[in-house]
């Protein structure tokens, strides 16, 4: 339970008895559930009628039309599924910036551990998959009560470090799911725009519904440094000395160029895409989510 | 380029500080662990160019600014034409002005001073509100008015400026400019010489000179010199006017010579000479008139004789009429006519036929009317003593005294000469056949302490074996002037006998005989004159007395030995006037062209003085003795300017390059462009101080401007 209030603590996982993530589209899922599934089958929601042919249950001819008309028809509903989730999280050395709301991996960790809650109090299956440079630990999407401790324990036991490559992350999950279902990516994103378009694409030609959210720090948002400043990477790049106040307008432009295109090639894409600071309340952050999904 | 504080430049040195700021905040840089490194990556080329430049931009105008501060405090001055970038330096300007004798000098009808004044008028034409000028007047003595800025005042006093009589000397005149350029301090500081080309002004101006080396040190002081009138100009002067026998003697025909030169390069020929006399009453009266001619740079001296009916004091004026400085062409000189002189003449040979004695043949040679038994004429009285009945009375009543073939002088008899000669009386001394020379040297010479000017030796043997004849003579010395033309008459005579001498080291011999042996010596004591004839007087030992040689020598040796008690009547300028009178003075005063002058009595009211001689002329003494029944008296004082200013030549080329490069100053040619012009144009002292300032805010507000259009770039 300690490992638990860690990344979940009782006061959110209260709000979050309220809360329910829906899927926008079509999933696979393995179970009945609460979300509409590719496949028809018995559900209340109706959807068409089709002119019978043979091997069609005769159950399922709606009587008042071939009465009517004398054609038999067939009445096909939707059919209803559980939702597929994996959790992709960032934890590349990039994610452990930060100061005084706690490190970008510790947020986005959070913020992947209330997910998981949410969805697996719903039934949903929920798997998570920790990269780096590539995919270290992963856990398939399965549903029930030991899961979230799963989920939970491979959070615990990651640590932000070394060169990430989020791409790869995407473009190796993108290849392990077998059936659509959702995918977010909890990232900061701080790689070549075409690599992050490639994985989200990946994902999308999977069918998969894909939730890119960028977790930032306030100070590389607003790049406050004065004096001349060294910087060194945290994915070992080389050390940068400049004076910030003359870096600071060409910083910015570049951050926001990139922000701004990782947006623009989710949407081409399909996807969702959120931007969080590590100082916005964890809350807040998934009911913007959340809300956008109703 | 020049700084007025330059201290301040060292604040220069301050411009690095942004530099040290911006490397010492690049040295003491944070280290930050980032994450987002792919932003912070290169920035484009361009950009980056852009970026450098801009900071570079900042930077250098940083630094720029506190330079410009700091040149600005220094107080820099610009010479030259890029001087007119700039405000206007105050400027204390001093104008040296000659109005010597030579700035009369006319030429096309202007005379120098009108050049020079105009010049000046024009210098102070180019000075502005705020500037100072001075002016430093060259004379005889140098006149300044000190520097000031009312520049109007200063332009009136120079239309005021008259020519004088004296003569410049431009380095005086450099000394008083440079004590007021030494107190104008903060200020550009020009020094303009106004002159002519007057090479007698120039004379004392040498690279070794304080003046010219301080103005050599001061790179700050501009001179130039500003030079009028033309290189060449013709004079004619009148030198000097002389009494060919020293001594002008009541009745007595006196020869007078003027002498003249031509400083200028033309001969002149027929120049009319005319010579005026004025008497006790000031009547003046045209004496001769005459024509001389004049080779070029050369001296003539005409000589007129003139007799003149009244004793006391005259004036004798010499003039022509010739091209060059009016000034010069008069030349007055004050004589005092006098009684026949008193000789009083002791000879030792009074017993023997008269023939045979010395006082025949002086008595003849200096009284020849009175020997005649004629009543006037003569232009000496002689009084003949024996050797053993003179007294010292004797001496009080004479003015020269002739000791003729005295056998020995007593040592109270030598006493009482020795007190009248320190008085001013002569003394002539002819031993002849009865004197003993060591009696001679034991009270007259006294090894050189006494009155006699050499040593007598025994005379040459009487058998005639070391005969000779009189041999050069001193042509230049007064006592000769009259043998001008005449002294080859001299060598007729035969001298059988005489005393060699052995002359006094401040004796002066005037003449030898032909084996070398001095003939005629003369010494000096107190006031008086000691003249030793090494023959005697009479016919015994030569055949001098015999020649037409022997009567003008005698009386232009007594004239000779008279002199010294004439009052000196021809000063120079500044030397006091005294006038001494034999009785107490009731009133007197000193007039000089009928300005009166002040002037005392002293010495027990018997002597008049007047300091007040600065300017050359005639000065009249006007006395009514204590002594009844004597009327006003008028005795005439000369103040002679220099005649150095009769020189016109003017500088050579050479000597132009010299004090320029002595001096380092800068030749303006009036002629070849206007002045004005000239002077604004190379007028240093033009500051950069508002001009750096206005730089300086200007780069403050690039320095604003750049820093906030970074910072928005930032932002």
């Amino acid at each position: 339970m300690s490992e638990v209030s860690r990344y979940l603590d009782p006061t959110l996982v209260e709000h979050l008895n309220h809360m329910q993530l829906y899927a926008r589209s079509v999933v696979q899922g393995g179970t009945a559930g609460l979300h509409r599934s590719p496949l028809k089958g018995a559900s209340i929601d109706f959807r068409q009628h089709r002119f019978y042919v043979p091997g069609d249950e005769p159950r399922r001819l709606d009587w008042r039309v071939l009465a009517r008309t004398d054609r038999p028809y067939v009445k096909e509903y939707d059919e209803e599924t559980n939702l597929r989730c994996v959790l992709l999280l960032d934890a590349s050395g990039s994610m452990a910036y930060g100061h005084e709301y706690g490190t970008k991996f510790d947020y986005a960790a959070r913020m992947a551990a209330a997910l998981a809650y949410l969805m697996l109090r719903r039934s949903e299956s929920v798997g998570v998959a920790v990269c780096g440079a590539r995919v270290e630990r992963f856990v398939a999407p399965h549903t029930g009560p030991t899961q979230l401790s799963c989920v939970l324990e491979v959070l615990e036991q990651s640590d932000p470090g070394g060169p990430g490559d989020v791409g790869a992350g995407m473009h190796d999950v993108a290849e392990r799911l077998e059936r659509r279902g959702l995918v977010i990516v909890l990232s900061d994103f701080y790689l070549p725009l075409d690599e992050a378009r490639s994985g989200v694409a990946h994902l999308r030609h999977g069918r998969h519904e894909v939730m890119a959210v960028q977790i930032a720090d306030r100070d590389e948002v607003e790049f406050p440094f004065g004096a001349w400043t060294r910087f060194s990477g945290l994915e070992g790049e080389p050390v940068r000395v400049c004076e910030p106040a003359a870096m600071r307008g060409e910083y910015l432009r570049r951050f926001r160029d990139h922000q701004r295109g990782l947006g623009q090639a989710c949407t081409m894409l399909g996807a969702e895409f959120h931007s969080f600071v590590t100082d916005t309340p964890l809350l807040d952050a998934l009911r913007h989510m959340l809300s956008r999904r109703r | 380029m020049t700084f007025l504080n330059p201290f301040m430049l060292a604040g220069v040195g301050a411009a690095v500080l942004p530099l040290v700021v911006h490397l010492l905040a690049r040295a003491r840089c944070r280290d930050v662990p980032w994450g987002a490194m792919m932003f912070l990556d290169r920035p484009s080329r361009r950009r980056s160019h852009t970026g450098k430049l801009r900071s570079g931009l900042l930077l250098a105008t940083r630094m720029l600014m506190v330079a410009a501060l700091a040149a600005a405090l220094a107080r820099p001055v610009v010479p030259g034409r890029w001087g007119g970038l700039a405000r206007n330096v105050p400027v204390t300007a001093v104008i040296v002005l000659d109005r010597s004798h030579s700035m009369t000098l006319e030429e096309a009808g202007r005379s120098r001073l009108d050049m020079a004044r105009e010049a000046a008028l024009q210098i102070l034409a180019t000075l502005r509100r705020g500037d100072e000028a001075a002016l430093v007047l060259l004379d005889d003595e140098v006149e300044v008015r000190p520097a000031g800025d009312n520049l109007q005042a200063l332009a009136r006093e120079l239309a005021e400026v008259t020519a004088s009589t004296g003569t410049a000397d431009v380095l005086a005149g450099l000394a008083a400019a440079q004590r007021i350029l030494e107190r104008a301090t903060g200020r550009a500081r020009e020094l303009y010489v106004v002159c002519d080309r007057h090479a007698v002004s120039w004379r004392n101006v040498t690279a070794s000179a304080a003046p010219v080396m301080w103005l050599r040190q001061q790179k700050t002081v501009r001179l130039c010199v500003v030079p009028v009138g033309a290189d060449d100009a013709e004079n004619v002067a009148v030198e000097a006017v002389n009494l060919v026998g020293g001594l002008a003697v009541r009745g007595q025909s006196v020869e007078v010579e003027v002498q003249l030169r031509n400083y200028g390069q033309r001969p002149y020929a027929g120049v009319d000479l005319t010579l005026w006399a004025s008497g006790p009453n000031d009547s003046r009266r045209r004496l001769k008139t005459t024509t001389v001619n004049l080779p070029p740079r050369g001296t003539t001296a005409a000589r007129m004789s003139a007799v003149f009916d009244q004793t006391g004091s005259h004036v004798l004026t010499a003039e022509i009429k010739s091209p060059g400085l009016p000034g010069d062409n008069r030349f007055d000189t004050a004589i005092d006519v006098m009684d026949p002189v008193q000789v009083l003449l002791v000879s030792g040979n009074e017993t023997g036929p008269e023939v045979r004695r010395e006082s025949f043949f002086a008595r003849l040679a200096l009284a020849p009317f009175q020997t005649a038994q004629k009543r006037s004429g003569d232009g000496a009285t002689v009084t003949v003593r024996s050797a053993e009945e003179w007294t010292a009375a004797d001496l009080w009543r004479c003015q020269v005294v002739v000791l003729a073939n005295v056998p020995e002088i007593t040592r109270a008899q030598a006493r009482a000469l020795e007190q009248r000669v320190y008085e001013g009386a002569g003394l002539i001394v002819c031993p002849g056949s009865l004197a003993r020379p060591e009696a001679y040297n034991s009270v007259l010479y006294r090894d050189g302490l006494g009155l006699l000017p050499a040593r007598l030796l025994e005379p040459t043997p009487a058998d005639g074996s070391e005969a000779t004849t009189l041999g050069s003579l001193h042509a230049e010395h007064p006592v000769f002037r009259f043998a001008s033309g005449t002294a080859a008459a001299a060598a007729d005579a035969v001298v059988g006998r005489y005393f060699p001498a052995e002359p006094r080291a401040d004796a002066t011999v005037l003449g030898s005989y032909a084996s070398g042996r001095p003939f005629l010596i003369e010494g000096r004591r107190g006031r008086g004159r000691v003249v030793l004839m090494t023959c005697p007087l009479n016919a015994e030992w030569s055949t001098l007395p015999l020649t037409p040689f022997y009567l003008p020598l005698v009386q232009s040796l007594v004239r000779y030995a008279c002199a010294p008690a004439v009052p000196a009547r021809n000063l120079d300028i500044g030397e006091p006037i005294v006038a001494t009178f034999e009785e107490g003075v009731e009133q007197a005063h000193v007039d000089r062209a009928g300005e009166r002058l002040a002037s005392t009595v002293g010495a027990g009211g018997t002597q008049v003085r007047c300091s007040d001689t600065r300017r050359p002329g005639i000065y009249r003494v006007h006395v009514r003795l204590k002594a009844p029944q004597n009327p006003w008296r008028t005795v005439h004082f000369v103040v002679q300017r220099s005649r150095a200013e009769s020189d016109v030549r003017s500088l050579s080329a050479q000597e132009w390059r010299q004090i320029e490069r002595a001096t380092r100053m800068v030749r303006l040619d009036a002629q070849a462009e206007p002045l004005t012009d000239a002077i604004e144009s190379g007028r240093g002292g033009r500051e950069l101080w508002l001009v750096l300032l206005a730089c300086a805010v200007f780069l403050g507000v690039c320095e604003l401007w750049l820093g906030r259009l970074l910072a928005k770039e930032a932002a």
